[in-house]
C-alpha cells in the first residue's frame, strides 16, 4: 500500500509545473495554433501575428494605422507613383549571426512570388516588374502602373523578411529571422513560447519571455485571466453580461475596434439569390439592431456596408439596414416566393457563429425562409465557398492592410469574387480599378463612396457589423493600448516589472 | 417469456420505476405538440437567458427559445434515434450470430473475429469517423451508432444457437431434412427473446447516450432540432452565468438513459431464475 | 503448453484485429465524400501542383494500389505527414500528446477504482440496506449520466461556484483533477457494480458460510476470501477501461481542453486530415489491442459479465 502512495506523491509531482517566471513573462491567450512560421502562409490571424515576432519588416505600423521604419529607414516613392526606393539600416542580423542585406529582401519578395513557394500571398507582389540592389543597404522595386495601397504591403506579415538561404522544408518549424523573438518551444494545443532577441537591432524586448497559451474554450480564458495567469484578455461576446455587472472588473474594461466587417456573403449566380430583391429581402428580414444588443453587449457599430469606420472614405451618414419583415416578406412575394424557399447557410466550426446562425436561421423562419444550417472544418468551408457551393456563408473579413481598397477589390472585384459569391458588376469593377490608381486624397474618398453606394445597392452581401473588442489586463500592464492592425503588437516595449515595482 | 418470469419481475420494485422513467420519455416524445407550451424554434431575443419562471418552467436559452418545449422535443430525436440504432444493431447482431452459430466452420470464425475485431474497436472515435465523414443527418447517426453496437447481440445469439444446435431435437430435426431456415425459426428466435429483450432495452439506453454524444460534437441532429447533446454543446458556453441552458438537458438525458438502464436490470434479473 | 497455445492464439487474434483496424480506416477514409487534397495545397492552387500532390501521395492509382502502399508504410511504422499546413509528422505529434493521454488515463485509474471498488464492497457487504441502494443509485447514474455533462457539471459546481479548481486547461496538477473524475467516474461505476455483484455471488458459496460458522468475523473474511476472488473479474475491468482511457477520452479531453491523444483525433477528423486520422486510429487501436491482449493473457477469458465500459 505504502509503495502506491509513494507513486501517486511522484505522479503529482511530476505533473506539477516548472519554475514560476511568470514576472519575467508576458501571458497571453490565442484561440489557435498557428500555421507554422512561414510568412508565405501567413493567411490566419495568428500565424500573422507570430511572424511578426520572429522576423522584420522593411515597414511596420505604429499604433493607429500610420506606417513607420522597420528596418527600412526611409524610403521615396517616384512621381510616377512606379519606383520604390527602400534604405535598409546596417545593423541587422539574423539570430544565426548572418548579416540581413537587401539582397536577403529581394530573395524573400521573389520566394514569395515564386510558384513554387505555391503561396497563397503571392498577390502582394504581383505587380511588381523589377527588383534592384544597387549595393547592400538599398533595393529599388518597379511596378508596371501606379498601385496606391502598393507601399502598404511592405508591412504585412507575409512581407517578412527571412535568410536567403531559406530552402529548408522544416523551415515552418524551425524558424530563424530577425525580429524581437525568438520561438523557444511550440507544444501543438498547448503552448507557445518565445524567448526575447539579445541581439535586436533596437535593443532587447524588455521582457525576457513571451508565453502564449492555446486555449480554445473562451470560458477556459476567463478562468485563466481570473486566477491571475493571463496578462491580457479579450472578453468573449458570450460573457459581456457577466464581466460588466462585476465590480471588481467594470471599470478596468477598454475596448479596441477593429478594422473589420462581419457578413452573410450570398451567392449570386444561384437561384433565388441571384435575384437582388430576394438578397435584400433576406437582409431586411434580420433584426441586426436586436441582436447585437441581446448577444454581443449591443456595443459593436451596425455596418451599412463593407468600409469600417476608422478609414478613409469610410460614409458617416449611411445608416444599416432596418428591421422590416413585413416589407421583406413583400419583397419575396414580388420575386415570386410568396411561399418561401430553402438555402444553406453555411459557416465555419466555431462555437461563437453557431449562436449567430442559429438566431439568423430562426428571423428567416418568420420571413417564410426556410434556412438550414452547414456547420465545416475551415479548411472545407473556404473550398466550398470557391466552388460556389454556399448559397449564404456567415464570415468575417479583418484588414490586411488599412485601406478601403482592401475591403473592396478582393471581395468585390468580379476577377476575385469568381472564388467567392460570384458577385458582377462591370460598373463597380471600373470603380474599384480607378480607387487602385487614384492617389490624390479626396478624389479617392470620393470613388470609394461612391462604388460603396453601387455595392449596397445590389445587396451582394447582408452586411451586419463591425467588431469591437473588449478586453482587459492585469495590473501589472494597466497602461497597455492594442494597436489598430492586428498584428502590428510586438510586445518589445512592454514592461510589467515597472509596476510590479511600483515605478510606475 | 413466462408467466413466472412476468411475476418476479413484477414484484421488483425497481421494474416500476424503470418502467415509468421510460415511459415518461416515450410520452414526451411522441406527444410533444400537445405537451410543449411553446414552439421549441421560436425565437425571442427580448427574454434570452432568463431564469426559471412560470411562464419558462426551464428558463430560456441563448436565442430567448422555451428551453422545457425544447427538452420535450428533443425526446423525440433521441427515443427515434435510440429506437432506430437499437433496431439496426439488434438486425444486424441476429443476422450475423445465427449465421455463425449455425454453419460454424469457416465462415464462422471469420464472422467471429469480425465481430471481435468491431468490438475490440474504440466505438465512440469510430462513431466520430464515421459520422463526420459524411454530412450529418438522423439517418447517419443511428446508423454509425447500430454499425458499432451489434457485437454483444452476435455473440449472444451465437452462443445460444450453439446451446440449441447441441440438443437432441434439432439433431432430429437436420436428419428429418427440414430447412434450416425454417429450424432457426422455430427453435432459437423463441429461445433467444428473452435476452434480447435485454439487450435491446440495454441497447436504447446506449444509443441515447451515444447520440447526444454525437449531437454535443456537432456531428448528430443538426440546428435547429433540439437535441439534448446539442443543447449542452451550445449552452456551455453560458456556463458562468446562465448554467440552466446546459444543466437541463443533461438532466434529460441522464433520467432517460438511467430508465432505461434500470429496466434492462430488472428484466435481466427477473431471466436469472 | 497449454497457456502457450492460448497465448499463440491470443497473440495470433491481436495481429489479425489489428489488420483489420488498419483496412477499415482506410477504407472509411476512401469512401468519404470530398477531396483531401485540396486542404493540403492551399488556397491558390493550379491544377499542376494538385496533380504534382496526388502523384507524391499514390492518390492518382486505382484504390487498391494506393492500399497496397499504405499497407506498406504501416508496416514500416511511417504514419506519414499531415496533409494541412504546415505538414508536420504525424508520429512526432503522437509523440507529443500522448505523455498527456497518459497522465490522465492513471490519474482516472486511480479515480475509478478507488470509488469504484470501496462503493461496490460496501454496498456488497450491507446488501439490501440503504446504504446499498444509496450506492448502486450512484452506480447507475454514473453509467447513465452522459460524460461530457458530468464534466460540465463538475466545472460548473467546483470551478465557477466554488471557485477551486481551474475549468480547464493543462498547465499544472490541478488541471488534471476534474478532467480524471470525469474520465473516472463512469469507469468506477461499472466497477462498483461488478464487484457488489461478485461480492454478493461469493457470499453465496459454501467456503464462506464455513468460515462463517467457524465464528470468524465478517470483515476479516469478506477480506480474506471474497475479495480474492472478486478480484480477478474487477482487475480484467480495470484493464479494459484503462485500454479506451488510453485510446482517447475524446469526450473529456475536448471538454477541458487537453491537450492528449483524443482532441488531436476530434480535430483531425474535423480537419479531415487523412494521415492523421489514420495514424490517430491506427494508433489508438494499437494501445487498445495491446491492452486487451495483456488483459486476455493474464486472466484467460473475459467473464460473459463483463462489459466494457466505454467512455460515452
Amino acid at each position: 500500500m505504502k509503495q502506491i502512495f509513494i507513486f501517486i506523491a511522484i505522479f503529482f509531482y511530476a505533473c506539477s509545473s516548472a519554475p514560476d517566471l511568470s514576472e519575467k513573462t508576458i501571458r497571453l491567450a490565442i484561440s489557435s495554433n498557428p500555421k507554422g512560421f512561414d510568412p508565405a502562409f501567413a493567411t490566419d490571424v495568428v500565424t500573422g501575428k507570430m511572424c511578426m515576432l520572429l522576423y522584420d519588416t522593411m515597414l511596420r505600423y505604429d499604433n493607429k494605422t500610420n506606417l513607420v521604419p522597420g528596418i527600412a529607414t526611409h524610403w521615396e516613392i517616384s512621381d510616377d507613383g512606379k519606383i520604390y526606393t527602400f534604405h535598409l539600416r546596417d545593423d541587422v542580423h539574423f539570430t544565426n549571426g548572418v548579416k540581413l542585406t537587401s539582397a536577403d529582401v529581394k530573395q524573400s519578395i521573389e520566394r514569395i512570388s515564386s510558384p513554387k513557394t505555391n503561396s497563397p500571398m503571392i498577390w502582394i507582389f504581383e505587380r511588381i516588374d523589377t527588383i534592384e540592389t544597387p549595393n547592400e543597404h538599398t533595393i529599388k522595386i518597379t511596378i508596371g502602373e501606379p498601385f496606391a495601397p502598393f507601399i502598404q504591403f511592405f508591412a504585412m506579415p507575409s512581407a517578412a523578411i527571412v535568410p536567403s538561404e531559406t530552402k529548408n522544408p522544416d523551415f515552418a518549424f524551425h524558424p530563424v529571422g530577425s525580429g524581437p523573438w525568438i520561438l523557444e518551444k511550440w507544444e501543438q494545443d498547448n503552448f507557445l513560447r518565445f524567448k526575447r532577441n539579445p541581439n535586436y537591432h533596437e535593443g532587447a524586448a524588455k521582457m525576457e519571455f513571451l508565453e502564449f497559451r492555446i486555449i480554445t474554450e473562451t470560458m477556459t480564458q476567463s478562468a485563466e485571466f481570473e486566477v491571475g495567469n493571463l496578462d491580457v484578455f479579450e472578453i468573449p461576446e458570450t460573457e459581456f453580461a457577466r464581466w460588466h455587472n462585476s465590480k471588481k472588473w467594470k471599470n478596468r474594461i477598454r475596448y479596441k475596434d477593429d478594422l473589420d466587417v462581419y457578413y452573410i456573403g450570398l451567392n449570386c449566380e444561384k437561384p433565388p439569390l441571384n435575384n437582388p430583391q430576394v438578397r435584400r429581402a433576406l437582409s431586411l428580414g434580420l433584426d441586426r439592431k436586436k441582436i447585437v444588443d441581446m448577444q454581443l453587449g449591443g456595443k459593436v457599430r451596425l455596418a451599412h456596408g463593407p468600409i469600417p469606420p476608422g478609414l478613409m472614405g469610410y460614409n458617416p451618414m449611411m445608416p444599416a439596414d432596418p428591421y422590416l419583415p413585413e416589407q421583406a416578406k413583400k419583397l419575396l412575394k414580388k420575386a415570386g416566393f410568396e411561399d418561401g424557399f430553402e438555402i444553406t447557410l453555411w459557416q465555419s466550426q466555431s462555437s461563437r457563429w453557431n449562436i449567430l446562425a442559429e438566431s439568423i436561421q430562426a428571423y428567416w423562419r418568420e420571413i417564410g425562409v426556410n434556412c438550414k444550417i452547414k456547420k465545416t472544418d475551415w479548411n472545407f468551408f473556404k473550398d466550398a465557398i470557391r466552388q460556389g457551393q454556399c448559397d449564404a456563408y456567415l464570415l468575417d473579413w479583418i484588414a490586411d492592410y488599412p485601406d478601403a481598397e482592401n475591403f473592396l477589390f478582393p471581395l468585390f472585384h468580379s476577377s476575385q469574387t469568381q472564388k467567392r459569391n460570384r458577385y458582377a458588376n462591370p460598373k463597380v469593377d471600373a470603380l474599384i480599378e480607378e480607387i487602385q490608381r487614384e492617389i490624390d486624397l479626396r478624389k479617392r474618398i470620393n470613388l470609394i463612396r461612391k462604388v460603396e453606394e453601387e455595392i449596397i445597392a445590389d445587396a451582394p452581401w447582408i452586411f451586419l457589423w463591425h467588431s469591437r473588442k473588449y478586453f482587459l489586463t492585469s495590473s501589472a500592464m494597466d497602461n497597455y493600448e492594442p494597436p489598430m492592425m492586428f498584428f502590428a503588437e510586438q510586445w518589445k516595449n512592454i514592461d510589467k516589472r515597472r509596476v510590479i515595482n511600483g515605478e510606475r | 417469456m413466462n408467466h413466472r418470469f412476468f411475476r418476479k419481475w413484477r414484484k421488483n420494485p425497481t421494474s416500476w420505476i424503470g418502467l415509468i422513467l421510460v415511459l415518461l420519455v416515450v410520452v414526451m416524445g411522441m406527444f410533444a405538440e400537445w405537451i410543449a407550451p411553446f414552439d421549441p424554434l421560436k425565437q425571442d431575443l427580448e427574454n434570452a437567458l432568463t431564469g426559471a419562471s412560470l411562464e419558462h418552467w426551464m428558463g430560456t436559452d441563448y436565442n430567448g427559445r422555451d428551453i422545457f418545449s425544447r427538452i420535450v422535443f428533443g425526446a423525440r430525436i433521441s427515443i427515434t434515434v435510440g429506437i432506430g440504432a437499437s433496431l439496426i444493431s439488434l438486425i444486424l447482431g441476429t443476422f450475423i450470430g445465427l449465421i455463425s452459430g449455425f454453419f460454424g466452420g469457416v465462415l464462422e470464425r471469420i464472422l467471429m473475429r469480425f465481430t471481435d475485431i468491431v468490438f475490440g474497436f474504440p466505438a465512440l472515435l469510430f462513431m466520430i469517423a464515421l459520422t463526420a465523414a459524411f454530412p450529418p443527418s438522423l439517418l447517419l447517426t443511428f446508423l454509425a451508432i447500430g454499425a458499432v453496437s451489434w457485437p454483444p447481440t452476435a455473440r449472444l445469439i451465437r452462443a445460444h444457437v450453439l446451446k440449441i444446435r447441441e440438443s437432441q431435437f434439432i439433431t432430429a430435426e437436420i436428419a428429418l431434412g427440414i430447412p434450416t431456415w425454417k429450424i432457426l425459426l422455430k427453435h432459437v428466435i423463441p429461445n433467444t427473446l428473452s435476452p434480447l429483450i435485454v439487450i435491446f432495452t440495454m441497447g436504447m439506453a446506449n444509443a441515447v447516450l451515444a447520440e447526444a454524444s454525437l449531437s454535443f460534437l456537432g456531428l448528430g441532429a443538426q440546428p435547429p432540432l433540439p437535441s439534448w447533446g446539442a443543447m449542452i454543446s451550445t449552452g456551455r458556453e453560458f456556463l458562468y452565468h446562465a448554467p440552466h441552458i446546459s444543466l437541463w438537458p443533461g438532466l434529460a438525458i441522464a433520467t432517460a438513459v438511467f430508465g432505461f438502464n434500470l429496466l434492462g436490470d430488472s428484466l435481466r434479473d427477473a431471466q436469472e431464475i | 503448453m497449454n497457456f502457450l497455445v492460448h497465448a499463440f492464439q491470443r497473440f495470433f487474434g491481436a495481429a489479425i484485429s489489428f489488420f483489420g483496424v488498419i483496412t477499415l480506416t482506410f477504407f472509411v477514409m476512401n469512401i468519404a465524400p470530398g477531396d483531401p487534397v485540396l486542404s493540403a495545397v492551399g488556397e491558390r492552387y493550379n491544377e499542376e501542383t494538385l496533380e504534382q500532390f496526388r502523384k507524391e501521395l499514390h492518390l492518382d492509382k486505382p484504390v487498391l494500389v494506393q492500399y497496397g502502399h499504405y499497407l506498406k508504410k504501416m508496416l514500416r511504422g511511417d504514419l506519414g505527414k499531415s496533409f494541412v499546413p504546415p505538414h508536420h509528422s504525424v508520429s512526432a505529434k503522437i509523440r507529443q500528446k500522448f505523455p498527456y493521454t497518459l497522465k490522465l488515463a492513471f490519474a482516472a485509474l486511480l479515480v475509478s477504482v478507488l470509488l469504484g471498488l470501496t462503493i461496490g464492497t460496501i454496498s456488497g457487504l450491507f446488501r439490501g440496506k440503504w446504504i446499498d441502494r444509496f450506492g448502486m443509485f450512484f452506480a447507475l447514474s454514473g453509467i447513465s449520466a452522459p460524460v461530457f455533462w458530468v464534466g460540465l457539471v463538475l466545472i460548473w459546481l467546483v470551478s465557477v461556484k466554488l471557485g477551486f479548481l481551474p475549468p480547464s486547461g493543462s498547465s499544472s496538477w490541478k488541471h488534471l483533477i476534474l478532467p480524471a473524475v470525469t474520465l473516472g467516474l463512469r469507469s468506477a461505476a461499472f466497477l462498483a457494480r461488478i464487484t457488489r455483484s461478485h461480492l454478493i455471488d461469493e457470499f453465496g458459496k459454501d467456503y464462506l458460510r464455513t468460515a462463517r460458522a467457524k465464528g470468524l468475523s465478517e470483515p476479516i473474511v469478506v477480506m480474506k476470501h471474497a475479495f480474492k476472488n472478486v478480484l480477478i473479474p474487477t482487475v480484467t475491468i480495470i484493464g479494459t477501461d484503462f485500454g479506451s482511457f488510453l485510446s482517447g477520452a475524446v469526450l473529456t479531453e475536448s471538454i477541458f481542453s487537453w491537450p492528449g491523444i483524443g482532441r488531436m483525433a476530434m480535430d483531425a477528423i474535423q480537419k479531415r486530415d487523412f494521415p492523421e486520422i489514420q495514424g490517430v486510429v491506427i494508433f489508438t487501436a494499437c494501445v487498445f489491442i495491446v491492452i486487451n491482449l495483456i488483459v486476455d493473457l493474464l486472466y484467460g477469458l473475459l467473464d460473459p459479465r463483463v462489459r466494457r465500459s466505454e467512455e460515452i
